[in-house]
């Protein structure tokens, strides 16, 4: 069990240089990409490694040498003007994305959940008829439209929270609320589906016919069970709001990595794109390795076979 | 196994089932009105999306203007129209290749198995694992700008998921004992699949596809927001939402009415979504 | 002893359904006496499990539940959901036509044993688990310590059923509703669970309610039998009047249909006609009607139950007098 988690752990290293990879050769190959002709720059001036061969250098050596750079030296170039240095933005940006994020996977998780066994609990119920209707709602309004029904009430006529600086105080409150929206159907959606599924299963009859306590039923063997499938889905619902909070970012001027890249496509800045988009990437394999390990203690069948596999090396039984 | 009549008169029962729905019905002629204005936008609209009148800048909604104007004095009912005629064309044209692609592959994937079903799933998984933001930008960035391209990459946004269902039906149709009763009588390959497969999933697809339909109009208007979609003077949904986001203050009616109306298009999507799907499973759950 | 541990009167189940209502069981009445087993026997749709967990309050889907089922003078369809948990388990067990899906996954073996008894119970935790380990060995389980840290997709389903036979039988219940349990098992192991059904209901004096579609089984273990058909109860017996004298025409046709060892090789067994009564159908005479070759229009009213001997019942026009 723990060789297998280390061993998902050191596959980061690999499945992140490919992920790299790719997002470097996308970019590269793009036309009138700056990665192929630049010259390699880290954010003190010239590379001084390959500044003398930096102009002919191919694909490969390129792609070595950022990698190099970002790993051994934390460094992503610098931007086309040099001026800033894309690695201190980029981690700067991240604080912000990730403080967005976070806050808003925890408000949708604190009111989706609850609301998705709510829902499941009491199918066809008042309660089940109006949780749906929000979900969908909310998953079918369009992030920015909600930010501007929100925007318009909370910050212009109330005057209660500002729309625009999230460095003021409550600045991150209606970028939350909009993230979340979207975020909490998804919950909705996800936890509603497992936990019916799970009330449908079998055991929970016979669970019910030995005399359990119906809360006892529902709060320890049906959430047991649902959070099987749940924390399978985590990885796609966080994938979901990071998405989200690209575009509340811009909507509201959040200094995140998805304003920054949103400001680096429109100028083409081509060093600053690559960052963006392979720190997420990288942020993404990361996330999935993490709901891999929480899947794999949420689920003894699953762990069992892993254990039972890496013990038995070879015996076949498979 | 069941004759193709009465695999007929399923899907009639079904649309039964829909049409008894009345918030199904009610989301299909919202739907339906929202669609035919788009598409006749020059019959429907006097203006054009690009008309611009300096004199009629942030104009109110009045009868001739019932949307009002924006900043640039042009009427807004007339700019979320031809947006719409863009993004529903767009989400349309995406879904459609989605589902294309999305069949290919997950037939292939659920006939042939093995390495070949590995190969197109892991394939898969890092295409969801992406945002899709993210992943339209990256695409487009490799096919280049352009209003085709950006369908190629919307599209490919909403394949993982189409595969992924396709994939999943095909090979539990294969183990089903009718199918192989049809193998044992010497029936193979793409024939096992045009005509015992797809029958059997389409339904499910089509209620798949509605769901894709609505996520892909979000797609579509949140890449013109951000402004990596379709581009000015175009008119575009998210992109009128951009342009009139500045003027909030002073001119809220140019921002909400086109939100509104964008939001209640989703929506009725999205419920139209849900009716099929009810109406599909109620036939499943009644035979079973 | 020949009291009746329970009474069901005019059971009646429906089930709203998107194509109409669904009577699964169409106005039941039975007894068990203390200490026997009851078998009913039925096809699929005869309604047979669905009475049982209807006296459970088991059903799900919205299901309409009439009539009255008498346990210790209190109306089972009638009691609240504290009631009803409290006599689930302590008073009336079940166990499952499919023990592989009806152990919960994520809990051991000794989760599902020592939660059972603590509900039920006010003992510590380390005589839960004692009296668990004791029950696992009797229901033959060896090396009952190691089972108890397993996971249920860990045992066979011979072992399974047993463990769903250790849960039912914990709290010693004086009624058990046996839902086919041996339905899903290979037939030698289905001869081990019945053998230690039998001991173990013999050594605690448990009424069985024995739900099956085998009449084999019914020979082997019931006292009495009911036979089932369309959601309502056709004839009804001691197990050695209904091999010696069926009487209902489906009855009669169920049973021709089982090979005998002292069956001439060569006759074809015969099947019954016809397609299963639909439950959909509000039809209220008889529902064999349709298949029955002795048909005629006083079957479209349903008949009253004839005793034709001393506790052997049939309802069918024909030997209505």
């Amino acid at each position: 069990m723990t060789k297998y988690i280390i061993k998902r752990i050191l596959l980061i290293v690999p499945v992140v240089l490919a992920v790299i990879f790719l997002v470097f050769g996308i970019l590269y190959i793009t036309p009138g990409s700056s990665l192929n002709r630049m010259q390699i720059y880290c954010s003190d001036g010239l590379d001084p490694v390959l500044s003398a061969v930096s102009a002919e250098a191919g694909f490969f050596t390129r792609y070595v040498r950022y990698c190099y750079n970002v790993f051994f030296h934390l460094d992503f170039g610098a931007s086309a003007n040099r001026s800033v240095s894309i690695a201190d933005q980029v981690f700067m940006r991240w604080q912000w994305t990730l403080k967005l994020a976070g806050l808003s996977l925890l408000v949708s998780a604190v009111l989706g959940i609850p609301a998705g066994i709510a829902s499941a609990t009491h199918p066809g119920g008042k309660a089940d008829r109006i949780i749906s209707a929000v979900a969908t709602l909310f998953s079918s309004v369009p992030s920015y439209c909600f930010a501007v029904g929100l925007a318009l009430l909370f910050a212009l006529k109330l005057g209660w929270l500002p729309s625009y600086g999230v460095q003021q105080a409550g600045g991150l409150v209606l970028p939350v609320v909009t993230v979340s929206a979207s975020g909490i159907s998804q919950f909705i959606r996800v936890v509603r589906a497992a936990v019916s599924e799970t009330l449908d299963k079998n055991y929970i009859t016979a669970l019910r016919a030995a005399g359990l306590k119906e809360r006892a039923v529902i709060g320890v063997h049906a959430l047991r069970n649902a959070l099987v499938p749940i924390t399978a889905s985590l990885g796609e619902t966080a994938t979901k709001i990071l998405g989200g909070t690209f575009v509340a970012e811009k909507f509201f001027a959040v200094p995140g990595i998805g304003f920054y890249l949103i400001k680096a496509i429109s100028k083409v800045e081509y060093e600053i794109i690559l960052a963006c988009a392979a720190s997420t990437a990288v942020f993404l394999v990361i996330l999935n390795i993490i709901t891999d390990i929480i899947c794999l203690c949420a689920d003894p069948q699953l762990r069992k076979r892993i254990t039972a596999g890496g013990g038995k090396r070879g015996s076949g039984h498979a | 196994m069941r004759s193709s009549g009465s695999a007929t008169k399923k899907e009639a029962s079904a649309r039964l089932r829909f049409f008894k729905n009345p918030v199904s019905v009610a989301a299909l002629i919202v739907f339906a009105v929202i669609l035919f204005c788009c598409v006749f936008a020059p019959v429907v609209s006097r203006y054009g999306y690009a008309e611009m009148r300096v004199s009629e800048r942030f104009l109110k909604p009045c009868s001739d203007h019932i949307f009002g104007c924006d900043y640039a004095g042009r009427d807004t009912f007339a700019r979320v129209l031809y947006g719409g005629r863009n993004t529903l064309k767009i989400a349309a044209v995406a879904t459609v290749l989605a589902a294309l692609g999305g069949m290919t592959l997950g037939i292939i994937s659920g006939i042939c198995g093995g390495t070949t079903d590995m190969l197109i799933m892991r394939a898969m998984e890092i295409l969801s694992a992406v945002p899709s933001l993210l992943l339209v930008i990256l695409a487009e960035c490799l096919m280049g700008w352009g209003k085709g391209n950006f369908m190629y990459a919307m599209a490919l946004s909403a394949l993982p998921s189409v595969v992924r269902l396709i994939r999943a039906s095909v090979s539990q149709v294969m183990s089903k004992s009718y199918i192989e009763a049809s193998r044992a009588l010497g029936v193979k390959g793409l024939r096992l699949v045009f005509k015992h497969i797809l029958p059997n999933i389409l339904p499910s697809v089509f209620v798949h596809l509605t769901g894709t339909f609505a996520e892909q109009i979000l797609l579509c208007s949140i890449m013109g927001y951000v402004g990596v979609g379709i581009n000015p003077p175009q008119a575009e949904w998210g992109l009128i939402i951009f342009e009139g986001y500045a003027s909030l203050r002073t001119a809220p009616h140019a921002v909400l009415l086109p939100a509104a109306v964008i939001a209640v298009c989703v929506l009725s999507v999205n419920l139209i979504g849900n009716g099929l799907r009810d109406a599909v499973d109620g036939g499943d759950r009644s035979d079973g | 002893m020949t009291d009746n541990i329970l009474q069901v009167k005019d059971l009646t189940v429906t089930f709203p359904t998107a194509t109409g209502e669904l009577y699964a069981v169409r106005g039941i009445s039975y007894d068990i006496r203390s200490g026997e087993t009851l078998g009913i026997v039925g096809e699929s749709g005869s309604g047979k499990s669905v009475s049982a967990f209807s006296l459970m309050g088991l059903l799900k889907g919205g299901a309409m539940v009439e009539g009255e089922a008498l346990f210790d003078g209190q109306n089972l369809l009638q009691l609240d959901q504290s009631r009803l948990e409290a006599i689930r388990g302590k008073e009336i067990a079940m166990i499952f036509q499919d023990p592989l899906s009806s152990l919960d996954p994520c809990f051991t073996v000794g989760n599902h044993l020592t939660e059972t008894l603590l509900a039920h119970r006010q003992i510590s935790k380390a005589e839960a688990k004692k009296q668990a380990e004791e029950m696992l060995n009797a229901v033959g389980i060896r090396n009952a310590g190691r089972v108890m840290n397993q996971y249920p997709f860990e045992l066979s389903g011979g072992m399974r059923q047993r463990i769903m036979i250790a849960i039912a039988l914990l709290c010693q219940p004086r009624l058990l509703l046996a839902d086919e349990p041996t339905t899903a098992l290979d037939v030698t192991v289905q001869d081990q669970i019945l053998k230690l059904l039998k001991r173990l209901k013999d050594q605690n004096g448990t009424s069985m309610l024995f739900i099956t579609h085998n009449f084999g089984i019914v020979a082997r273990l019931c006292d009495r039998v009911i036979v089932m058909y369309g959601g309502r109860i056709v004839e009804r017996a001691m197990v050695a009047d209904i091999f010696r004298n069926p009487v209902h025409p489906y009855t009669k046709a169920l049973l021709s249909a089982i090979p005998r060892m002292d069956d001439d090789k060569t006759r074809p067994l015969p099947v019954i006609a016809g397609q299963p009564h639909d439950p959909h159908s509000p039809f209220a005479g008889c529902p064999f009607k349709e298949r029955c070759p002795m048909a005629d229009e006083k079957c479209d009213a349903m008949p009253q139950e004839t005793c034709i001997e001393e506790n052997h019942t049939v309802a069918c026009w024909r030997y209505l007098q």
